[in-house]
């Protein structure tokens, strides 16, 4: 296999270059994305170290790690230890993002990339597998991890084809996807997942899509939808056959039409470039999880400006509290790990029927573009 | 050498709160048969025939069991240790003669069924001296897999009742029994306790004359045997109770109380030997509750041959507030629920008529009719029309028949947990 898997990123402690999947700097040993929260983990406190169960011990019962089966079944209670990707974070500090196995879902099928590549150039990536294909949770992992190494790439060696770049890098995830190995299964289609990228460049934001999975503008002068869904519902509407209200009411309205997938109709991907307007604002990547509780851009900006500064509102994973809760931008301001946080949380409270993720990229217009956080 | 393979088929979802897994494991070994290339198992038959004085009453019955005896014999495989033991108030050895294990060979076969046409009918009925003198000789021979026919026209008699509960604890888990009543005169009930403590069937053959081919049927079974000793070992989580484990197909058999404890979560149940062939299981575990999204492994069951795991099957316990999923019945689980429950309903419905209480019959005759239709039993359908006249099979609406043949009774009770498997799909 030749296909890059990983992204290069640069440490925001010291800036020297790390992969995207590891998990401490080798030069300053800054923890790195992704962060693996297992639920329900403790609060990091300043006695953290001694009370923390033994690492690998049974999250329920506290059994030795070897009683976990490799299955992952703890032979003593038999509780299914969570998969590290039940509940993943990224945090650069300036952005962040959230995945969640919400509270349905037995596994989390969501995968996103996200990394600085060069200051101020920033990658993103969410992709939803579809739960009615086979290994969807592996789909979205390889079709997010192929597709931030290409947009990497391109950022250092043509930042000024970023579109095109979008459209290579979704052909790469569909090669990555499409070269799985899989157990062939007579009902089930091949492994397929949805995608949308980012690429936070120069105050411009290049988007590519393919399928449901969403972008926002949070920000001045009015929030809103940045991607349109290849769904039945948004063909429907599209084609004059049906009002939004008909088409929404439909059991097939979130049927998608477009994928990443051997299987997935033939046609380039959405591409556009957005360029925010002036002001400070956000732009939020995620997948149906969230947005299927507030379609509406206004209803997620309310959610996202309604977290104060200090992030205590006791969230479903418990780690709020003292790192990384304050914004750069000062005292007050809230984190885009705690935004992300605080509306993954929102949808597990208003059901979590979904696996959830949310990126949250602060964009400042006017100011530096991105600032990374202080060593 | 045999390989087992198991399958479990449940509805892991379970609604918020609940604590009760079901599972139908279904276990098949292949490969294991002696007739196969490869060496066979030493194994071991011994056949107990009854000669009490009541076997010449028909004189029938006694000759239908020389016959079958020697049949029998005549299918043992070369190599396989055999001995005949006549039942009366004792145990006599009629072969081989010197007491003791013979190997089968074109010799000893001929000489044993010259010894079994010498047989005659007289004396008591001492089931647990039979079984002692069986065990002894079982002894001989610990390697290899035994079995044993035994065949009664009639009550035990003449031990103190508690002296057969005392020999079949000692001989549980030294050899199989398939016990054979021949006749109406034999007590359903005792050869039942017999063949369930020793891991075998009961059944009733009313007919002498069909008791050649039965015995035939049961040698040929038993020398299909290739892998002694297995045992479902089963593991529940911290917290958990195994509430029964019950084997479903072919017949019933609940195996829960005869669990050896292995470790605090772990125990064995012991099935005994095993050929080509596919029984299934139903387990129930009752957990301890998890939140919403949890899941959580109920039970692991694993195949242990001698003591060495072979292959497992998982139950699970996944907690959802998905109505759609925790209402969902598994086909094999309520099959098979169904099943026992038509075998209660005819063993109870029995013992109510022969206590003379005809509602209580009525009733549960009348219910074990509408789940035999249900399951498409129709085994069991036909010998529940020997004993009630069915007005409607689907509402289970019946009226005791005034005149009913012993042996078609007893034939309903023996073979009230006999089952039939569900079609496949899944």
């Amino acid at each position: 296999m030749t296909r890059p898997t990983v992204a290069e990123v640069a440490c925001p402690s010291c800036g020297a270059v790390a992969l995207a999947a590891d998990r401490f700097c080798e030069t300053c040993g800054t923890t790195l994305s992704p962060t693996e929260d297992s639920s329900p983990a403790p609060a990091p406190t300043a006695d953290a170290d001694a009370s923390a169960p033994e690492p690998g011990a049974c999250v329920k019962c506290g059994a030795a790690p070897e009683r976990i089966d490799g299955d992952g079944y703890c032979q003593e209670c038999g509780f299914k230890q969570p998969s590290p990707r039940d509940h993943q974070e990224i945090d650069l500090g300036a952005a962040a993002g959230v995945t969640d196995r919400g509270l349905h879902h037995r596994r989390n099928e969501d995968a996103m990339a996200l990394a600085w590549v060069a200051d101020p150039t920033l990658v993103a990536v969410v992709c939803d597998g579809v739960s009615t294909s086979i290994d969807p949770d592996i789909a979205s992992q390889a079709a997010a991890d192929a597709a931030a190494a290409v947009l990497a790439d391109a950022v250092h060696q043509r930042p000024d084809q970023l579109e095109q770049a979008t459209v290579d890098a979704v052909a790469a995830a569909q090669a990555a996807v499409t070269s799985l190995v899989y157990e062939p299964d007579g009902l089930l289609p091949a492994p397929s997942c949805t995608f949308v990228s980012a690429v936070v460049h120069d105050g411009r934001v290049t988007l590519g899509w393919l399928g449901d999975s969403r972008a926002y503008w949070l920000g001045p002068p009015r929030a809103q939808r940045l991607t349109t869904d290849d769904s039945w519902a948004t063909e429907m509407v599209a084609a004059g056959s049906m009002t939004e209200e008909e088409a929404e009411a439909d059991d097939r309205a979130h049927s998608i039409t477009r994928w990443i997938g051997s299987d997935s109709p033939d046609g380039p991907p959405h591409v556009t470039t957005f360029e925010p307007p002036a002001g400070p604002g956000s732009l939020l990547v995620c997948s149906d999880g969230l947005w299927n509780y507030a379609p509406g851009a206004d209803r997620i900006a309310e959610l996202a400006g309604a977290i104060g500064g200090n992030d205590d509102d006791g969230h479903a994973h418990g780690t709020g509290g003292t790192d990384g809760t304050d914004g750069p931008a000062g005292r007050g301001t809230p984190s885009a790990l705690a935004v992300a946080r605080h509306l993954t949380d929102f949808a597990r409270d208003a059901g979590g029927h979904d696996n959830i993720t949310v990126l949250v990229i602060p964009i400042d217009p006017a100011g530096p573009p991105q600032e990374t956080p202080p060593a | 050498m045999s390989t087992f393979t198991a399958d479990t088929y449940q509805n892991e979802y379970l609604s918020e709160g609940a604590t009760e897994v079901n599972a139908v494991v279904t276990v098949t070994a292949g490969g294991s048969g002696a007739g196969a290339a490869s060496a066979p198992t030493d194994a071991v038959e011994i056949i107990v025939i009854d000669c009490s004085g009541s076997m010449d009453y028909p004189p029938s019955k006694i000759r239908a069991a020389r016959q079958a005896t020697a049949t029998a014999i005549g299918c043992l495989r070369d190599g396989v240790w055999f001995a005949v033991i006549a039942g009366t108030k004792t145990a006599r050895q009629v072969f081989p003669p010197t007491g003791g294990l013979v190997r089968a060979s074109p010799e000893t076969r001929a000489e044993a069924g010259a010894e079994v046409a010498r047989l005659k009918a007289n004396g008591g009925t001492a089931i647990g001296e039979w079984l002692v003198l069986a065990d002894q000789l079982f002894a001989q021979q610990p390697t290899a897999i035994h079995h044993a026919i035994l065949l009664t026209d009639g009550k035990d008699e003449g031990e103190y009742p508690q002296y057969l509960d005392q020999v079949l604890a000692a001989c549980q888990g030294h050899f199989q029994c398939d016990c054979r009543g021949v006749g109406t005169d034999w007590v359903v009930s005792e050869l039942r306790k017999v063949a369930t403590a020793l891991l075998g069937s009961v059944d009733i053959v009313a007919d002498p004359g069909e008791l050649e081919a039965d015995f035939q049927s049961m040698i040929e079974a038993a020398m299909g045997k290739g892998v002694n000793n297995v045992a479902l070992r089963v593991w529940a989580p911290q917290g958990a109770e195994v509430m029964f484990v019950k084997q479903v197909s072919p017949n019933i058999d609940d195996l829960t109380p005869k669990r050896t404890v292995v470790n605090p979560l772990t125990a064995d149940y012991p099935t005994g030997a095993w050929g080509d062939e596919s029984r299934d299981y139903h387990l129930c575990i009752k957990v301890r509750p998890g939140n919403v999204g949890d899941e959580m492994l109920a039970g692991r069951v694993s195949l242990v041959v001698d003591d060495q795991p072979q292959s497992q099957a998982l139950v699970k316990a996944t907690w959802t507030d998905d109505t759609q999923l925790s209402t969902r019945i598994n086909q094999a689980v309520a099959h098979y629920t169904g099943q026992a429950e038509l075998a209660q309903n005819i063993q109870e419905g029995l013992e109510a008529r022969k206590q003379g209480d005809e509602n209580t019959a009525t009733l549960k005759l009348g219910r074990a009719v509408q789940l035999a239709a249900e399951a498409g039993n129709e085994a069991t359908t036909k010998l529940l029309a020997k004993v009630v006249d069915v007005e409607d099979a689907a509402s289970g609406t019946v009226r005791l028949k005034r005149q009913v043949d012993d042996a078609d009774e007893m034939a309903l009770d023996t073979r009230s947990t006999k089952t039939v498997r569900l079609g496949k799909s899944t």
